[in-house]
């Protein structure tokens, strides 16, 4: 360690606020870069669960409405389905 | 030769994929090294015979301005990389770099200011240096505002590139700028031909810090490009199974 005392290492012989100053600076720009992508990342994810979700619905609506499917057995499980979850959308 | 490799390289997914491994050792080898070389330039190396303690804002103005330099020259690549081949993968590189270039190229010229005060007696001076510095964080801005002003991605992805190209011209401006022109900026401490002008005690500490800052910008970079992969590539299976 160069410096004798810790006030001496805060002060810097009269240079401490310069010094100090610019390492909080990169301290915070280091930060920066951390944080927005982990926010980035959290929103992103929303993003595409809810189009997913949106796209289900969409096919299950349509299902609905036009009485489409494979079979009348399944047909009558997945309007229902796509009943509550529109529903569920409307509260 | 097997091209196979190369074909991959331009596939998200086998980014995505490959670079979740590296995560882990970026994280823990970049702190570890800023950390360091952080403590040892504040408190273990002596100062400077004619700048006193104020010289030790070097351990962060030389490794952020060496990275607001070269984050622009891999963005200038990537630009040509997306004009040629037409790479997805190369133009969102390019998007992500832009604010990591950026928040570098702040973090130089505010931390060079604080350094100009004590030592200069001022906190700007309009010298080549310094103009060309700014002018640099002017591209990244520029360039980061195209791309919001462009709402079709492969619209986007062209002119970004185009912008990146004709930028670059800029960066040896940056570089001779001190042996062109008489600047108050000194010139370079370190150079690949020459001996450093600068004690090993006071130099290791100073490349640490590079290597630490450059390993930060690689980690911070493919977390953002692992996001812009997900964004990008909403619509393919692997994405939808990836965030249900």
């Amino acid at each position: 360690m160069y410096f004798d005392s810790w006030s001496g290492f805060l002060a810097m012989e009269g240079h401490g606020l310069y010094v100090w100053s610019a390492y909080a600076i990169a301290l915070a720009v280091i930060a920066y870069n951390l944080i927005a992508p982990l926010m980035a990342k959290r929103r992103v994810i929303v993003q595409v669960r809810r189009q997913v979700r949106l796209v289900q619905r969409k096919v299950i609506v349509n299902e609905v409405t036009t009485g489409s499917g494979d079979d009348t057995e399944n047909r009558t499980e997945r309007q229902e389905e796509g009943l509550e979850s529109v529903k569920r959308s409307a509260q | 030769m097997n091209w196979t490799f190369f074909h991959k390289l331009g596939s998200p997914k086998w980014f995505y994929d490959i670079s979740g491994k590296w995560l882990p050792w970026l994280q823990v080898l970049s702190l570890v090294l800023i950390l360091v070389a952080l403590v040892w330039g504040l408190a273990f190396t002596p100062p400077d015979y004619l700048q006193g303690n104020s010289y030790r804002i070097i351990f962060i103005h030389v490794p952020a301005s060496f990275l607001a330099q070269s984050v622009y020259v891999m963005m200038a690549t990537a630009a040509a990389v997306t004009l040629i081949w037409k790479i997805k993968l190369a133009d969102m590189a390019l998007k992500v770099m832009a604010p990591i270039g950026a928040s570098f190229c702040i973090l130089s010229l505010v931390t060079g200011a604080i350094w100009g005060q004590p030592t200069w007696g001022t906190w700007w001076v309009w010298d080549a240096r310094l103009t060309a510095m700014l002018i640099l964080l002017f591209l990244y801005i520029g360039i980061i505002a195209l791309r919001g002003a462009i709402h079709t991605t492969e619209a986007a992805a062209k002119a970004c590139s185009i912008l990146s190209l004709v930028g670059v011209v800029n960066i040896p401006i940056i570089k001779f700028s001190v042996d062109w022109w008489n600047t108050l900026h000194q010139g370079a401490t370190l150079k690949l031909t020459e001996k450093p002008s600068m004690a090993a005690e006071m130099l290791w500490p100073l490349l640490l810090a590079i290597l630490g800052f450059y390993l930060f910008f690689t980690l911070v970079m493919v977390l953002r490009l692992r996001i812009e992969i997900i964004s990008r590539e909403r619509k393919t299976r692997w994405v939808k199974e990836l965030v249900s």
